[in-house]
């Protein structure tokens, strides 16, 4: 007899626990969204705070009810920047049936275009590289790609630059990510641009880029647009200025350099963390990285000091 | 049956006189000889003839064949095999694999005769098998055949070394020292294989020696090496007999 | 002799060419039958997510190469580090027909078979080529010579217009005899097509090995000198054993581009010919189940460490990049487990295991 009042109150709280939880699951829908990235591996120093930041997103829209009674359950995997562990991440996404998916690396995006269209998969790299584009009708880019950003440098640079033709350099990643750009440059001073790009350097592993600078000096160079992540370009920066390289002016003055403080992060409505892809920017003659366009770009609620502003 | 004849052969390394000058003549089956003191250059001609090294001066030839430039390998298939003086056998493998490998020119089928392993291959690999097993039979090595050949005693290794160059079924066999490091009963019984060979098989065989007692026994010509130099040949009486090749054994006195 | 051929437990060769069958006894036989049958069948029976069909695949195309590593390295004793480089040109074959003729051009698409084994022929010919310093060089120097042909490809392939910088070059789906392959058999369909190569490689390697073109591997692993005094010529030898691993990596190669439809460079670097040096080391050099176990073994703990990196990388301070440490870490301290407590790999726990249950029932 005891025993089976206890039954039924364990059953019947069972039943209660259940249908609570089925009301409030009907209440909203869940969309399942998948992303992988280099969180370990090579660009994982942009990766990593990337992912935290998609995360801290994520948990964002849901506890602020952004979407109302709907949730975001992102699944965020590591690729550690390789095509053929993103390319399994994917698969793996689908089995588990996402609706929208969230890549990261150039390689990879280019090398799974097909697999989205095919899927009909609507994606958002973390890679702007224009080529992401051809061919394919469902990855997204909500800024300007790698190349037109590129060129805008450029055109910046030739816009405001004084005196005879200036001689630019270009510092790339070495990848796919970093070469993007550089044809499409090209093409834009073979279309009239008034530049010249001097030199074109695939930067390795070095902790000091003195050699480097010291030889860009040496041919004249004034400006150097950089595509890379953020390491590489910190590396370049401080021998820089060690040399004396580093021009104070060019028309305003910089912006504080504070691509990971969490403000930044956190904030509302936008989830990309400033340091993915692109650089800080940081106006000077010699150097001139290229986050300078997208900051404008940004959605209104974004209050992150910006140039100009 | 053919004849080598090794013909005013000197060989220089960087200015020193392994050999110099050293003319010999090797009769079809006989068991002939050569003797002298520690690097005298008794295995530089043997090196000589199996084609590790090449002659800096002279001739040598089988039969017809200019052997002066050949490789090793071209050598072989003439007909001279040669078992080494240290061990040079394919030690991770069998007995078996051992003699297999020492019929490799003669399993005459193809790459894809091979990938297949129907047919010609399989028929000549059993072939090539009982031939094998006729040398293990020989050489007395049937309880070894399918041990690894890195883990088998000194004495083994010294009869899978001969047994290896019997297998290549050599008109020519050179013996590089096959009784070194070995007691009285062991050499009695590599004495009784070489007998055994050019009994049955009558082939020819050079045998370098240390041993006075067996050379002077079996041998039915010596030649005697001193400094890269033949200071004597003949049969074993004569060489016994003459002045120069004491005076390297023993010393002036 | 028994008359029961199932309760035979020993061999009783009356002739040599009884002695040349691949298993001694009819159990032995069944057993390896079965286990065949059952690769062949298990997925008709239930379906594997995708996530893990590729990565059946990737181990199944690892073994191919595997197979052909064995052979310049195990058999043969010519360390490869360049053996990444082999595949590429496999992958990279398929690849300059896409980038010739279009990516869906009926070569590509319908000959397919004739790609696989056209990749092959040029890995081949790619591993003649870079095997022949072997004729004079020997031990690290050689190793040297095919790390520095590692290097050429990686670079080649990378500044290369024709290769497309080393992005990816894309690979239509093929057709089978029910047409075009869709999405969902797409990993079904390479699965069957791999375990088809790696069986008939398997038992083309294992007749091999027990012909003159197998021994003549060992022979000069052993003793060059001698495996000269038998009749062959060491240095071509050599270059042979580059040449058939070189097959074996081109095939495999093939077979990447096709599974993945896409071929990239970062898929044949530096860091992927010293993960196939690691799976032949730990399935065991110098076998051929080796090349089975090795693949299986590797590819299964990456995935384990991939996982725990991911949750490290959650915890530990990213500016220390303390979890892309955990990888190659983990990677490299099998290595070294395996080399100073199995240097005989897996394959050896195989022979072990294979020993205790031949004593069932009375082998000997």
């Amino acid at each position: 007899m005891e025993n089976r009042k206890r039954m039924t109150v364990v059953l019947s709280l069972t039943l209660i626990f259940i249908v609570a939880f089925t009301f409030q699951a009907q209440a909203g829908q869940t969309y399942k969204l998948g992303l992988s990235l280099a969180i370990t591996g090579p660009t994982s120093d942009a990766g990593d705070p990337y992912s935290k930041g998609v995360e801290d997103y994520f948990n964002y829209v849901n506890d602020m009810k952004l979407l109302g009674d709907d949730k975001i359950d992102c699944t965020i995997r590591d690729d550690q920047y390789k095509t053929d562990i993103t390319k399994r991440n994917f698969e793996d996404f689908l089995d588990q049936g996402i609706v929208f998916y969230l890549n990261y690396s150039t390689g990879s995006t280019l090398a799974l275009k097909k697999d989205f269209d095919e899927e009909k998969m609507p994606t958002i790299p973390a890679s702007f590289h224009a080529g992401n584009l051809v061919d394919s009708s469902y990855i997204f880019l909500p800024i300007a790609s790698y190349s037109a950003q590129a060129i805008g440098l450029a055109e910046y640079v030739v816009n405001n630059h004084k005196g005879s033709t200036p001689k630019v350099a270009m510092f790339i990643h070495p990848s796919a990510f970093g070469r993007g750009p550089v044809s499409d440059v090209e093409k834009a001073v073979a279309a009239g641009l008034d530049m010249e790009i001097v030199e074109v350097v695939e930067h390795g592993k070095d902790l000091d880029n003195t050699a480097m600078l010291k030889r860009l000096n040496s041919k004249g160079v004034q400006y150097v647009i950089s595509q890379t992540i953020q390491s590489p370009v910190a590396t370049m920066l401080k021998d820089a200025s060690r040399l004396g390289m580093v021009a104070k002016t060019f028309g305003e003055p910089p912006p504080t350099l504070s691509p990971r403080s969490p403000v930044q992060v956190r904030t509302p409505s936008w989830p990309w963390p400033r340091s993915t892809g692109v650089m800080i920017r940081l106006p000077t003659p010699i150097i001139t990285p290229m986050a300078l366009w997208w900051p404008r770009l940004l959605p209104k609620s974004f209050d992150a000091p910006r140039p100009g502003a | 049956m053919t004849t080598l004849s090794i013909d005013n052969v000197t060989l220089t390394f960087g200015g020193l006189n392994a050999l110099s000058d050293v003319s010999m003549i090797i009769e079809p089956g006989l068991i002939t000889s050569i003797i002298g003191p520690n690097g005298a250059g008794k295995t530089s001609i043997l090196n000589c003839i199996s084609g590790f090294y090449h002659p800096t001066a002279g001739e040598i030839r089988y039969g017809d064949r200019r052997l002066t430039h050949a490789s090793p390998h071209q050598v072989t298939k003439l007909g001279i095999a040669r078992a080494f003086q240290n061990l040079e056998l394919f030690s991770g493998l069998s007995v078996l694999d051992n003699l297999m490998l020492a019929r490799h020119t003669n399993l005459k089928y193809n790459f894809l005769q091979a990938m297949i392993y129907v047919g010609k291959a399989s028929r000549l690999e059993a072939e090539n098998r009982a031939y094998v097993e006729g040398v293990i039979d020989f050489m007395e090595l049937e309880p070894y055949r399918n041990s690894t050949v890195g883990n088998l005693a000194y004495g083994i290794q010294k009869r899978v070394e001969v047994a290896r160059a019997l297998t290549l079924d050599p008109q020519l066999l050179l013996l590089d020292e096959p009784m070194a490091g070995m007691n009285i009963e062991e050499k009695e019984d590599v004495v009784r294989f070489i007998m055994d060979i050019i009994k049955e098989r009558n082939t020819t065989i050079i045998l370098v020696e240390h041993d006075l007692g067996v050379v002077m026994d079996i041998s039915d010509y010596i030649h005697v090496l001193d400094f890269g130099e033949v200071i004597g040949s003949g049969t074993p009486e004569e060489v016994a007999a003459n002045e120069k090749v004491i005076e390297a054994y023993i010393g002036e006195d | 002799m028994s008359t029961n051929r199932w309760l035979a437990t020993g061999n009783y060769f009356t002739s040599y060419q009884d002695e040349q069958r691949l298993f001694f006894t009819h159990l032995d036989r069944t057993i390896l039958t079965m286990f065949l049958l059952l690769l062949f069948v298990w997925p008709l029976l239930f379906t594997l997510s995708n996530k893990y069909m590729l990565v059946i695949d990737n181990i199944l195309i690892a073994v191919v190469a595997i197979i052909g590593l064995n052979i310049v390295t195990g058999f043969a004793g010519l360390i490869s580090i360049g053996h990444a480089a082999f595949v590429g040109i496999g992958a990279y074959t398929v690849a300059s027909f896409s980038r010739t003729l279009g990516d869906s051009h009926v070569i590509i698409t319908h000959a397919w078979p004739l790609m696989i084994v056209l990749s092959g022929l040029t890995g081949a010919v790619f591993g003649a080529i870079v095997g022949l310093p072997a004729m004079r060089l020997k031990h690290l120097y050689l190793a040297i010579a095919t790390l520095s042909f590692q290097m050429i490809f990686t670079w080649t392939i990378n500044f290369l217009e024709f290769f497309n910088q080393g992005q990816t070059i894309s690979i239509s789906r093929v057709f089978w005899f029910t047409g075009k392959l869709g999405r969902k058999d797409h990993y079904l369909f390479w699965y069957y097509v791999l375990l088809v190569v790696v069986v008939l490689s398997g038992f083309m390697v294992r007749n091999l090995l027990r012909t003159r073109y197998g021994r003549c591997l060992s022979a000069v692993r052993d003793n060059d000198r001698a495996a000269d005094a038998m009749g062959m010529h060491p240095g071509l030898t050599k270059v042979y054993a580059f040449g058939l691993a070189g097959f074996f990596a081109g095939v495999a190669g093939a077979l990447h581009a096709y599974v993945y439809r896409g071929v990239g460079f970062e898929s044949f670097t530096l860091h992927h010919s010293i993960t196939y040096l690691a799976m032949a080391i730990v399935g065991g050099l110098g076998t051929l189940n080796g090349s089975f176990w090795g693949p299986a073994a590797i590819i299964t703990l990456e995935l384990q460490v991939e996982t725990l990196a991911e949750h490290a990388g959650q915890i530990l301070p990213s500016t220390w990049n303390l979890a892309t440490a955990l990888k190659p870490f983990s990677f490299g301290l099998v290595i070294v487990l395996f080399l100073m407590f199995e240097p005989r790999g897996i394959a050896n726990w195989w022979r072990i295991v294979r020993s205790y249950t031949k004593l069932w029932p009375f082998r000997y």
